[in-house]
């Protein structure tokens, strides 16, 4: 019994240690890891609220006094059977509009597909102004993960509120075959078998998320 | 001139993937790029080193039977560290290896170390040997890494070789671990075997 | 429902063997003879669901004491107690399952495959009876996965193969044909 209780207590200094030493780490490394993940949601930010041409729709220091006003924290506000999406819901004054900037995920390959995407409030509904997917890092390599180079998210944007009324599809679902991509555009699909092929979930989860989006303002945002 | 044996014996001899067959699980997950091959094989060994250096210099004060659960400890405290850091630091890596961070906790090669060296030599010999075996396991990773990436992708640390003109997609995928891993493993079969005969000729 | 799909999820299209590499260390080797195979395979099982339950509880206190950073820790000393009880206690009390499963107790607990699954129901943010099925997928996967492979590795001895591919090399490849198999059941279900 003695030796028990000696060698739970000997057990117990052990734990203690690492318990501190753990608790010393986590409290120097706090900080910088909030850093770390603001300055990654600002940059996601920060890159759908550009056009075209680079030029920012919302001036950045504009952007940083709303980013860093809303203190929500990340939750689920939102879910439509494919597609999550999470508070908080950023919105900005520019000269084409409200714009809204949320995100929200749908599940690809190997695991959740995250996007980022901005949203332009016009008469006849929502125009997708940009995306950005942001977390991919469980899709393949070379297959799904391609959906990280920019060019092919340019396939998902930007898309008139007339081509919206269905949602954004990928190609390969809205059966059509021929269309360039801004063609597609114009009919609310994203061109994307022609640059990720074989890969058709990771690109399907994009547009489910863009979808589960297009639903939450639809429904009426505060 | 031991002390160097110590520390290259990893690299060949006893290197954990292709002879002692150990440490297999982010062997075949994180390969699938040589970058992050590389990103896992240094995670690991900073985690041996450190964790061999920490358990040689407790080895004395350690109750026999107590020997498992501390060596746990000392490891899984070291793995949540360089979690910490990596989240900080290198963002991207960290999202990218994943769970395959924790879960060092529970690589063979780790305890294997701890329960087969470190818990009976000294400080600077525990760590020349964490850092060795280390080593190897980071090359064979790149290695692996390497050649999944080349084949699958047409690239090696994401400089283009001969990018799209041929590609093996199910490289990347997890059946084309398991076959880069046998092949490779055969291939070092394979050199150990014409060395062994050549011994024999002599 | 959504437990059932959780459950074959884990079972089948993320087999966890297979298609995410955990616990291939026991799965390579333990898997030369049929009947290790099969009680190897119970024994993970029984200490996933388990574990899984036990880790669940502990993992909601930790978020209620601020200290999820601790996961890693606390649950990789709390599976390796457990596995310790178990033994101690089937040693006690039933010698005839001791004799079947006691020796595969010990090489679990650096199974990555619980810890593994302990992780990912912290991470997924299941609830108490998802975690559970999502636990009893994962060691039903590791079964199958264990039993399908002894049973080619078992006749496989009787071959005559190049003298590099004897042992893991060959292993290593027919793993890689059965993970091809098993990419078939991508998209069966979509959670």
């Amino acid at each position: 019994m003695k030796e028990y209780i000696r060698n739970g207590f000997i057990l117990l200094i052990y734990c203690l240690a690492a318990g501190f030493a753990l608790g010393l780490v986590y409290t120097i490394t706090k900080e910088r890891i909030a850093i770390t993940e603001l300055g990654k949601k600002f940059e996601a930010i920060e890159a759908v609220l550009k056009d075209e041409s680079g030029k920012y729709i919302v001036s950045l220091e504009n952007i940083r006094t709303v980013v860093s006003q809303v203190k929500d924290e990340t939750k689920q506000i939102f879910e439509d059977g494919k597609g999550k999406v999470y508070s908080p819901v950023y919105q900005f004054n520019s000269e084409l509009g409200p714009v809204y900037v949320l995100s929200a995920s749908a599940i690809g390959y190997g695991g959740t597909v995250l996007v980022v995407a901005s949203f332009v409030k016009k008469s006849d509904g929502f125009m997708l102004f940009s995306i950005r997917v942001t977390d991919y890092s469980q899709e393949t390599p070379g297959l799904g993960a391609k959906i990280g180079e920019e060019d092919i998210q340019k396939r998902f944007y930007p898309i008139e509120p007339s081509a919206l009324q269905n949602g954004i599809h990928v190609d390969k679902d809205a059966n059509v075959s021929g269309l360039s991509v801004e063609e597609a555009k114009a009919k609310g699909i994203a061109k994307v078998s022609d640059v990720m092929t074989g890969a058709t979930i990771t690109p399907r989860a994009v547009a489910n998320a863009i979808n589960a989006m297009l639903s939450y303002l639809r429904s009426g945002v505060k | 001139m031991n002390s160097l044996k110590e520390f290259t014996k990893g690299f060949l001899r006893e290197n954990p993937t292709y002879v002692q067959v150990l440490g297999m699980c982010p062997t075949l997950a994180v390969t699938t790029s040589a970058f992050n091959g590389l990103g896992m094989g240094l995670a690991a060994t900073s985690v041996l080193a450190l964790s061999n250096v920490v358990i040689s210099i407790i080895r004395k004060s350690v109750p026999k039977n107590l020997r498992i659960p501390i060596f746990i400890t000392v490891i899984a405290t070291f793995v949540t560290i360089l979690d910490l850091l990596m989240h900080a630091f290198t963002y991207d890596l960290w999202k990218t290896l994943g769970l395959f961070i924790p879960l060092i906790v529970v690589n063979c090669i780790i305890m294997g170390r701890a329960e087969a060296f470190a818990s009976k030599n000294g400080v600077w010999a525990a760590f020349l040997d964490g850092l060795g075996i280390g080593l190897g396991f980071t090359g064979s990773l790149v290695l692996l890494g390497t050649v999944r990436e080349l084949l699958g992708n047409g690239t090696v640390f994401g400089l283009e070789l001969w990018g799209k003109a041929f590609n093996i997609f199910v490289m990347i995928l997890p059946p084309g671990g398991y076959m880069t891993l046998g092949l490779l493993a055969a291939l070092f079969a394979f050199i150990g075997l014409k060395r062994k005969q050549r011994g024999e000729q002599k | 429902m959504r437990v059932f799909l959780i459950l074959f999820s884990a079972l089948l299209v993320n087999n966890y063997v297979f298609i995410r590499f955990l616990g291939i260390c026991p799965f390579l080797g333990v898997s030369k003879k049929m009947d290790t195979a099969v009680g190897m395979g119970f024994a993970a099982t029984f200490v996933l669901v388990m574990s899984s339950v036990i880790t669940w509880l502990v993992n909601r206190l930790l978020i209620s004491m601020g200290l999820s950073f601790l996961q890693t820790v606390v649950f990789i000393l709390v599976i390796a107690t457990f596995v310790q009880f178990v033994e101690f206690f089937l040693k006690k009390n039933s010698p005839g399952l001791y004799e079947a499963l006691g020796i595969y107790l010990p090489l679990i607990t650096t199974n990555c495959i619980i810890l593994g699954v302990a992780l990912l129901n912290a991470q997924a943010n299941y609830s108490l009876l998802e975690a559970v099925f999502h636990a009893l997928g994962a060691g039903l996967g590791f079964l199958l996965a264990l039993v399908v492979f002894a049973g080619i590795r078992e006749r496989l001895e009787l071959y005559d193969l190049p003298k590099p591919f004897e042992g893991l090399p060959i292993a290593l490849i027919l793993a890689s044909i059965i993970s091809m198999s098993f990419m078939g059941f991508q998209g069966l279900i979509k959670l």
